[in-house]
């Protein structure tokens, strides 16, 4: 009992101690501790990630690949905006994006952190992307860091359709090898290799995806003629693991 | 065998704070609680470790802190009674202290990781007890291991 009561007044205050920077001190401490630390992450990440400089000759068919079929969505975008063009007199514009660059500090299977915090303007609901494929939203900041819920979460959940055939579903996944586009009608056409992008629901507040980011490309289809809707497994075309900086598209 | 278990402690709040979701941490305060057995260098350690991880991991700073000092402090009244300086302390410890932790701060699949924490800490610590016997090192605090 002697050394249990010698060690009970230590371990008091420093739970004091604990418990008076949980309640009282968050914002004062948050900020210096995470200047001390942001570096420090960031370069243990970069020390432990994959090299991405060092590309094996599959890499670089893949990523010759991956922006060839980024090429071809634009191309079909261009041709059903002509199209509209054409027949309705309609005329569309992709709104100008501001660009915020961030690097990589942390990764998990369903979220990301990145170095940029409410200091650079990073606020809650942006969406994030690299190349023009979307790799989720912010979900958390705080004054140097933030967190990015990927589209491989559970929670995550947006309208997309695909670039050739137009069918409209959502996007729902259990983890970046499990995304899918889910809810799409039977009536609608769903084919393998084709691209999936947003749909774009940007609520008055400025909140939501924007059109035309690249999700995936279809892997298979999963059609039942008894069910109401069909849905299809979506393959990303990014490796999240290689990637070092995304862009968060500030509003 | 203070300085190499600062080393390990430092170590392992980088790894966990950049890269695995193993509590490496909790491993390291338990080292260091078993070896050194005193309050104030063990709650020091509980308390700043548990600051920067959750400066890292982005959560409420302090909550990490409190977990670690509660587990530190009961593992130092266990002591008080039982003999923790052997593998059998070191597996349940290390397994219930990491089940908690990671259920606690919603990380997933919390038993197959605290297994392997588990499984972990007895091969450091098997390690730590090998350091800790050189002679170099043992006269320091002349602590006896349950064979």
């Amino acid at each position: 009992m002697q050394r249990a009561k010698s060690v009970f007044p230590i371990f008091l205050l420093f739970l004091f101690f604990s418990l008076i920077i949980l309640f009282l001190l968050q914002s004062p401490l948050t900020r210096p501790l995470q200047a001390l630390t942001v570096p420090l992450q960031k370069w243990t990440y970069n020390a432990f990630s994959p090299t991405p400089g060092i590309a094996t000759p599959q890499d670089m068919l893949q990523e010759e690949n991956n922006n060839l079929h980024l090429q071809l969505a634009k191309m079909k975008e261009i041709e059903s905006d002509n199209k509209a063009l054409r027949d309705q007199l309609a005329t569309t514009s992709l709104p100008p994006r501001n660009l915020l660059p961030a690097s990589v500090v942390g990764l998990s299977d369903s979220t990301m952190v990145i170095d940029k915090g409410e200091v650079d303007q990073v606020k809650v609901g942006q969406i994030v992307v690299v190349k023009d494929n979307v790799v989720g939203t912010i979900s958390k900041t705080s004054p140097h860091l933030s967190v990015i819920t990927l589209i491989s979460n559970p929670i995550t959940s947006f309208t997309a359709k695909t670039t050739k055939t137009n069918a409209i579903g959502v996007v729902k996944a259990q983890g970046m090898d499990n995304i899918y586009l889910d809810s799409v009608v039977l009536s609608d056409k769903l084919e393998k290799d084709d691209m999936v992008i947003t749909k774009g629901d940007i609520n008055e507040k400025g909140e939501g995806y924007p059109p035309d980011l690249i999700v995936g490309k279809i892997q298979s289809v999963n059609k039942v003629d008894s069910s109401l809707f069909q849905q299809a497994r979506i393959r990303t075309l990014l490796d999240l693991s290689k990637v070092r900086m995304i862009f968060i598209i500030k509003r | 065998m203070f300085v190499i278990l600062l080393l390990f402690l430092t170590i392992a709040v980088i790894l966990q704070g950049a890269i695995t979701p193993l509590p490496l941490v909790l491993l390291c305060l338990l080292y260091v609680t078993i070896i050194m057995r005193q309050g104030i260098p063990v709650f020091f350690l509980a308390f700043v470790t548990g600051l920067l991880l959750d400066t890292f991991a982005l959560r409420p700073i302090g909550e990490t802190s409190i977990f670690f000092l509660l587990f530190t402090f009961l593992v130092l009244l266990y002591q008080r009674k039982y003999e923790i300086n052997s593998y059998q302390f070191v597996l349940v410890a290390s397994f219930l202290g990491s089940l908690l932790y990671l259920s606690i701060f919603n990380y997933p699949d919390i038993w197959s990781i605290s297994g392997f924490n588990a499984l972990l800490a007895c091969i450091f610590f098997a390690f730590v007890r090998l350091l800790h016997s050189s002679p170099l090192l043992h006269h320091q605090t002349g602590l006896h291991y349950k064979q």
